[in-house]
């Protein structure tokens, strides 16, 4: 008799210990992609200009500013331009204005888009198949009396990934 | 010999108390079902974009998923160790705002929203003898985030509390 009920008093005690926890994992994973890489890749070049006559590039045009951006396909970019207002040559300037801004998805003007661009006002984009391609143009406007001499400014482009 | 000696003395004890009893009785106990635990799906955020932050709700087809098996009407206490970030080598990414859901049937479609915090049980029931867990959360990209595969860890611990 003594032993039953030891025994009963032991399959008391082992309740606690089959209802321990049971465990399992699962992974959480993500990827990052490429970076965007964007790079300049030929100048806005006027070529000679003469003293009260504006000159336009178009972005088609072989002297139109050149960049392009390389990143993850079907990505949507935000496009930043910072456009200067003047050209300098020492203290000089010649204003610059009416921006003609284009992008592609392959390196030809041919079947460009027009964008409407903004100095400092960001704009979406989409890199279609990894690539997109820029052309700038602009108007330089030369005084009656400009300074001669070699004129020079700073477009800038940042890209920026928005989203897929 | 002291052995012997103490040995004695318990006998005569236990002789004593047989002489007290009256009739016996038996303790029982059923030990039910054993909870499983399962990982049946990775918490899947695909591709992250560089500066762009990307969440995966309970339901999208990326949520992470655990199954659990056990008796009926049983209380379970839930434990979740949710990681903070995901690591890529030394790299890391924050992974925050978790989207905790259970359901009795294998749909995320009525499954109810757990309030969960790592570490600490949360008690639920099997209604059916299955619970199905859903799991959605958020990373948080930075915009030089290196790029590669980050990984991190969800556990989830279930254990019986009652009926």
């Amino acid at each position: 008799m003594r032993i039953a009920r030891l025994a009963a008093a032991a399959a008391l005690l082992a309740l606690p210990t089959l209802a321990q926890a049971q465990s399992a994992t699962i992974n959480a994973t993500a990827t990052v992609v490429t970076a965007l890489t964007v790079t300049g890749n030929a100048p806005l070049a006027f070529g000679n200009v003469y003293q009260g006559v504006n000159k336009p590039v178009a972005y088609a045009d072989a002297g139109s500013g050149r960049m392009s951006i390389a990143g993850f396909n079907t990505a949507q970019v935000a496009l930043t331009f910072t456009l200067p207002s003047n050209l300098t040559s020492g203290a000089a300037t010649l204003p610059i204005d009416t921006w003609d801004v284009a992008r592609n998805t392959t390196n030809v003007t041919t079947g460009a888009a027009s964008m409407a661009v903004t100095s400092g006002t960001p704009v979406n984009a989409n890199l279609s198949a990894g690539n997109l391609y820029l052309f700038i143009g602009a108007t330089v406007r030369p005084g009656a009396l400009q300074a001669a001499g070699s004129y020079s400014g700073t477009i800038t482009l940042a890209a920026a990934y928005t989203g897929l | 010999m002291i052995t012997r000696h103490l040995i004695t003395a318990f006998s005569v004890i236990g002789a004593t108390g047989l002489h007290a009893q009256s009739s016996p009785i038996t303790a029982t106990a059923e030990v039910v079902t054993p909870i499983t635990v399962t990982g049946t799906a990775p918490l899947d955020f695909g591709t992250i974009l560089q500066g762009v932050n990307k969440n995966i709700n309970f339901n999208n087809a990326g949520s992470g998923r655990f199954s659990i098996t056990g008796i009926s009407n049983a209380q379970l206490a839930l434990t979740f160790i949710l990681p903070a970030t995901l690591s890529n080598g030394v790299a890391t990414m924050p992974i925050s705002n978790y989207g905790i859901r259970v359901n009795d049937t294998n749909t995320s479609a009525g499954a109810s929203a757990l309030s969960v915090t790592s570490g600490i049980p949360v008690t639920t029931n099997l209604v059916n003898g299955a619970l199905y867990v859903f799991i959605g959360g958020r990373v948080t990209s930075a915009a030089a985030q290196a790029y590669g595969t980050y990984t991190g860890t969800i556990t989830l611990a279930a254990a019986y509390t009652g009926l």
